[in-house]
């Protein structure tokens, strides 16, 4: 079943002179991870705010569950982290939940549940009390995570959801992201943080300038460079580069092993077994890869 | 789905300026009850007014009757409510819709599910709702006060709550139309300032004393007289009902009219805005 849909989705501002975002095609399926990068003003907070009726399409259509964007009832089953929060400084952490609940239809009943429960998930159960103008940037985040909750939604939108917070807190967010992929729910992230897309998305969207540049699977995104990396202990050095000359294997030596370009794993079995007959011992292979990093800054360039 | 509605409730009270006029009052009327003394006795019924015990002569012609002299306290009240509560009122709401508007805030509340509409109306209704609240507590409570005291109870003073209110509708969407053009809470603050205290009694005055004889600048005083709030034609109109004169209500619903028209153009612009 399809989560979101967007069909030509176009915003152009000051007469078609700004163009945010041109002619967006997307669709999600329901319970998967799906992240959108690009570079700044590449129209990735466009498309959120588009979906959530936040700005107004110049053309095109989107859907969410099956229903139209521009009816308010489409957000029923939302929840949304925006990237510049604003959140109010005079309530403390259970009253912001409380009232922003209230505005997604929560009752008063769920929430005297929900409150406590997500504030324990966000780890925030001990600040309650304490107003948000005394909050800092990780733990508004954090709080911003379970406002985006608090209506159990089956779709998640989020805006750079790590940003802000420590390398704990960001396991802690991703942790939570995938406990929440695991119970069934859509989450759409729009991230800056490549390494973090990669570990969790099954999907991934690459804009610029406001135009869809690729969209695909996630493992798409990661080709294999058709190289190893082998690394063996320090004595083994010599041996091993032997070995290289007499194979004729092209290889690199790098600061704590070398890099081999071998096509295929029996090329590389067959060189293992050379490796072990000459007593050297292997500390680590790894099959290279391109990162989503690698991949990203190539397309973009 | 209220819980806009709600907040905007907590976000007045969170400024302590709402909490101060309510002590404020609270404070008055109390003051009243201990303050002022009316006996009214003898064969022609002759009132003696005191105040904190000193006895208030009317110059060297006699004193009023009482249900004069109640109009004329009642009338006072009604006033300073409307000059000092308005005054406040619209220092305390004007970040209402500016606050709002603000990026990072706005985003949230439009994605929840609820319609333009719906925002727009849960927040000025929030404002309005408990100005009203404070103009209703001090009208009822000095009425409540000064009746026992006399003896007379004038349900008449209660009606310059209902116009207060109006009025303060009128002004209001005044100062929200000028906030969704050009989301500042000062400037939109300030300009309605001006026109309420400053602009709308000049031209009411103008009109009133047709200084004006070119037609043009005739007509355009006439325009302005009719669109603006009504400051002095309110005023009148609270102690014609309070002293039970005759009046015309022509001011208010004309102030209902300018303030529904600057609402739906409110409106208008929060529905067509990209946030």
């Amino acid at each position: 079943m399809i989560a979101i849909e967007s069909i030509g989705l176009t915003k152009h501002y000051s007469r078609g002179n700004i163009k945010a975002l041109t002619d967006f095609n997307v669709s999600v399926e329901k319970g998967k991870i799906f992240s959108l990068l690009g570079p700044n003003g590449a129209g990735k907070t466009t498309l959120f705010r588009l979906l959530l009726g936040i700005a107004i399409p110049t053309s095109g259509e989107g859907k969410i569950l099956g229903k139209d964007i521009r009816d308010p009832g489409s957000r029923t089953n939302v929840g949304y982290l925006s990237e510049d929060h604003k959140f109010p400084g005079y309530l403390n952490g259970g009253q912001f939940l409380y009232y922003y609940g209230k505005m997604s239809g929560v009752s008063n009943y769920d929430l005297s549940k929900k409150i406590p429960d997500l504030l324990k998930q966000v780890k925030l159960d001990d600040r309650k009390t304490l107003k948000l103008k005394k909050y800092s940037k990780g733990m508004l985040q954090r709080l911003g995570t379970a406002q985006a909750l608090i209506n159990d939604p089956g779709i998640i939108f989020l805006d750079e959801p790590t940003d802000g917070i420590d390398p704990i807190g960001r396991i802690e967010i991703r942790e939570i992201l995938i406990n929440l992929k695991n119970q069934g729910k859509t989450i759409f992230i729009n991230s800056h943080l490549l390494s973090e897309v990669e570990r969790i998305s099954d999907e991934i969207a690459i804009l610029k300038q406001g135009v869809l540049i690729k969209k695909g699977n996630t493992s798409d995104f990661l080709e294999s460079t058709g190289r190893y990396h082998i690394r063996v202990e320090q004595d083994g050095k010599n041996a091993l580069t032997e070995i290289f000359k007499r194979r004729n294997i092209d290889h690199e030596i790098m600061e704590n092993g070398f890099s081999t370009a071998i096509s295929d794993t029996k090329e590389l079995n067959e060189l293992i077994d050379d490796i072990r007959k000459e007593r050297i011992n292997i500390e680590n292979i790894e099959h290279l890869k391109n990162t989503l990093e690698d991949y990203f800054i190539k397309v973009l360039k | 789905m209220h819980g806009l509605f709600q907040l905007t409730i907590k976000e007045l009270l969170s400024k302590k300026i709402v909490i101060t006029v309510f002590i404020l009052a609270t404070v008055f009327c109390l003051t009243l009850i201990f303050a002022l003394n009316i006996k009214i006795g003898g064969i022609d019924s002759k009132v003696i007014l005191n105040v904190f015990g000193n006895s208030v002569n009317h110059g060297n012609s006699a004193m009023p009757d009482a249900a004069t002299i109640l109009g004329y306290i009642q009338t006072g009240i009604a006033g300073a409510v409307f000059f000092i509560s308005l005054f406040i009122s619209l220092f305390a709401t004007s970040g209402l819709f500016p606050d709002m508007l603000q990026k990072g805030n706005i985003d949230l509340i439009l994605s929840k599910p609820l319609s333009r509409q719906n925002i727009f109306f849960q927040r000025f209704f929030g404002g309005i709702a408990l100005v009203g609240l404070n103009v209703i507590y001090m009208i009822i409570f000095s009425w409540i006060i000064l009746s026992a005291k006399f003896g007379i109870w004038n349900f008449r003073y209660l009606f310059s709550a209902l116009i207060i209110m109006i009025f303060f509708f009128n002004i209001y969407s005044f100062m929200t139309l000028i906030a969704m053009c050009l989301k500042n809470s000062v400037i939109s603050l300030l300009l309605t300032y001006f026109i309420v205290f400053i602009l709308s009694p000049v031209i009411g005055a103008i009109a009133r004393f047709g200084i004006l004889n070119d037609s043009f600048y005739k007509n355009t005083v006439k325009i302005l007289h009719f669109s603006l709030p009504k400051v002095n034609e309110t005023v009148t109109l609270l102690s014609d009902i309070i002293m039970s004169k005759d009046f015309t209500l022509g001011s208010i619903w004309v102030s209902l009219f300018t303030g529904v028209i600057a609402v739906c153009l409110s409106l208008m612009i929060f529905k067509r805005s990209d946030f």
